[in-house]
């Protein structure tokens, strides 16, 4: 196990390091001098000033080493300070990250839970009219974009039948309300939770039909198990495993379809703060939340992969015999 | 007795001449039209396609007013005679706005996935079959540029590059070219262990000539369902940027930047006319584009005998 787990990390610690080295090139990249950041016309500077305070940056630096130093401040926790009004990325980050991932949680739950359910059940009762109704939304699930539907839902369910808030995180005066919270959740989380159902569903549906045609049903039949028992145990357990892989690869169309989501429903997490960085070109905050992000996928396929490996155990055994 | 060959040649030709039959063997490409014309839902949605795209190409024939033409007395007019879907809140015909805007979407979609096509091919092709340091590094880029969402590549790109319609037809295929190169470097890897590739290069043909001959046709089919299928992403990219405002710029309409108006509040619940048809219509070009894409995949597939 702790082979397997080694190996993997063998893949993905290059692919951050090359992130990384990505990352920073494209802000040394990016226009502007930051010795212009600590400038002012008042301060009247010479530029023998200023190239002061470049050296005293570090910018004068050849970029390996500030490379270097960029990491080292990285891993220590700085993650640099806003181009707009110098406030410290990293703890803003922290803030908006656990927004989005309440948001991109609840809807992934949200999906995979009635996603394979639904596959589930219509794999079992081919042809019956949930199942050809199921089908017809999958097509529309997959076609329409995330913000298409988020407007659409924002439209019907807000201001049509003025069932949920139209956006925001709180009501004035609720501030630290959970239930608050939950209700203005509700109808975003599932808009991004319809669009994952579908896709759950065609992958869960297919991977259940092949499995019961499996010759190791026929033996549980066979030895006189109750028909409940041998398709919930033994085949859902079995047809449970392409979908665990699934999870881990969509993790980057929840981060995206929360970018376009938070925008409509004024959600204030990191996607919105993506876009309100890209506006003002603020080039570290961009840079910090790029990094971020790519690291939290790095680790969502890791924990995926060995999640794949704790509930099939031949994954385990194929790395030990190699 | 003799049964010589020109013997048994003469009475087959004899016994189909009799019964009225012409030997004729089918193309793969008519064969590839019957299997997919054999897919109704597939065949709908090509006919949907071809009528979107006679009318973004004809679309001053069926528009009575042009895109940008202001008509302030009219301004946010519900549907009527006069305006057929209404006006917008500067007084713009809002059916002219999404005929025209069909046509940039229409035309962004199909040129930068076939740009993605050409791109991801010829790259996957040359790291898959060359394999080595070549394919390492090719498939690190790859990997680096899937790691990151979707959305981010494509707003850090605009946030360099810049927005407008030349730009996203560079930054639009940047994004996509990884899906379809990991692709096609699959298939070319299956491709080389054959033996007639073996055998071509035992004749001592040189690379670059395998490739074209045996690799590419070989490789090709997956790769062509994947660009179809990448028409509907790039469609809803780039009205998805369009839609934040750093896509195609107005006054130029595109379906994603009418949907920006829909941010408004008063827009969205009480002037649905202006952006309910860009919606309808990105979400209809999508389903056909993948039931194309679905009947494309088998009416192709090498392994199905009808």
């Amino acid at each position: 196990m702790v082979r397997y787990f080694v190996r993997r990390l063998m893949v993905y610690i290059p692919v951050a390091l090359l992130i990384a080295i990505i990352i920073f090139t494209l802000s040394l990249a990016a226009p502007g001098d930051p010795a212009d950041w600590l400038n002012n016309p008042e301060l009247e500077l010479t530029p023998g000033q200023i190239e002061a305070i470049r050296e005293r940056m570090g910018l004068n630096d050849p970029p390996h080493v500030r490379f270097i130093k960029w990491g080292a401040q990285i891993l220590q926790g700085n993650l640099g300070y806003r181009l707009k009004n110098n406030q410290a990325i990293g703890p803003l980050i922290m803030e908006r990250l656990s927004r989005t991932l309440a948001f991109t949680g609840i809807s992934a739950l949200f999906g995979v839970i009635v996603g394979t359910s639904l596959g589930i059940y219509t794999a079992l009762h081919q042809y019956s009219w949930l199942d050809y109704l199921s089908a017809a939304i999958t097509f529309l699930g997959i076609s329409v974009p995330a913000f298409v539907l988020g407007i659409a839902g924002l439209w019907l369910f807000g201001l049509k039948l003025r069932w949920f808030p139209v956006g925001g995180m709180s009501t004035v005066g609720a501030e630290n309300s959970v239930w608050d919270f939950l209700y203005h959740l509700i109808l975003p989380a599932s808009m991004l939770g319809v669009i994952q159902v579908t896709s759950y569903f065609r992958y869960m549906r297919m991977s259940m039909l092949e499995t019961l045609h499996a010759d190791y049903l026929v033996t549980a039949r066979a030895k006189g198990l109750a028909q409940r028992r041998v398709v919930l145990v033994h085949a859902v357990r079995n047809a449970l495993l392409p979908l665990v892989t699934m999870i881990g690869m969509r993790i980057p169309g929840l981060l995206a379809g929360a970018v376009f989501l938070e925008s409509i429903f004024s959600w204030p997490g990191m996607g919105l703060l993506f876009i309100d960085g890209i506006n003002s070109r603020d080039y570290p905050l961009i840079m910090a939340q790029t990094l971020i992000m790519a690291t939290a996928v790095l680790l969502a396929n890791l924990l995926t992969d060995m999640a794949y490996a704790i509930v099939d155990p031949r994954i385990r055994l194929e790395a030990r015999t190699e | 007795m003799t049964n010589s060959v020109s013997g048994h040649t003469k009475s087959f030709e004899a016994a189909s001449a009799l019964q009225g039959l012409r030997v004729k063997a089918e193309s793969p490409g008519r064969r590839a039209l019957r299997r997919f014309l054999h897919h109704r839902i597939a065949t709908v949605g090509a006919i949907i396609l071809i009528i979107m795209t006679l009318s973004a190409i004809g679309a001053p024939l069926i528009s009575r007013y042009s895109p940008d033409s202001i008509d302030l007395d009219n301004r946010a007019a519900p549907p009527s005679w006069e305006h057929w879907l209404g006006t917008d809140r500067l007084g713009r015909d809002v059916w002219s706005r999404t005929i025209y805007g069909g046509r940039v979407s229409l035309a962004i979609g199909f040129s930068a996935a076939i740009l993605t096509g050409i791109i991801g091919t010829v790259i996957g092709g040359i790291a898959g079959f060359l394999r080595g340091v070549v394919d390492a590094v090719v498939m690190r880029i790859v990997d680096v540029i899937m790691t990151i969402p979707n959305i981010l590549v494509l707003l850090i790109l605009v946030m360099y590059i810049g927005p407008g319609l030349e730009k996203l037809m560079i930054i639009l295929p940047a994004m996509s070219w990884p899906g379809t190169a990991r692709l096609m470097r699959g298939q070319v890897l299956q491709v080389r262990e054959a033996d007639y590739v073996m055998a071509s290069r035992c004749l001592g043909y040189p690379n670059w000539r395998i490739m074209l001959a045996h690799v590419l046709p070989n490789a090709f089919v997956p790769v062509l369902v994947s660009v179809t299928m990448a028409v509907g992403g790039v469609i809803m990219s780039e009205a998805g940027l369009s839609f934040l405002g750093l896509g195609v710029m107005p006054p130029t309409s595109t379906w994603g930047n009418m949907l920006n108006q829909a941010t408004n509040i008063q827009v969205l619940q009480e002037q649905v006319w202006m952006w309910l048809p860009p919606a309808l219509l990105i979400t209809l070009t999508t389903l056909c584009v993948n039931f194309v894409g679905d009947g494309l995949r088998d009416a192709l597939d090498p392994r199905q005998i009808i």
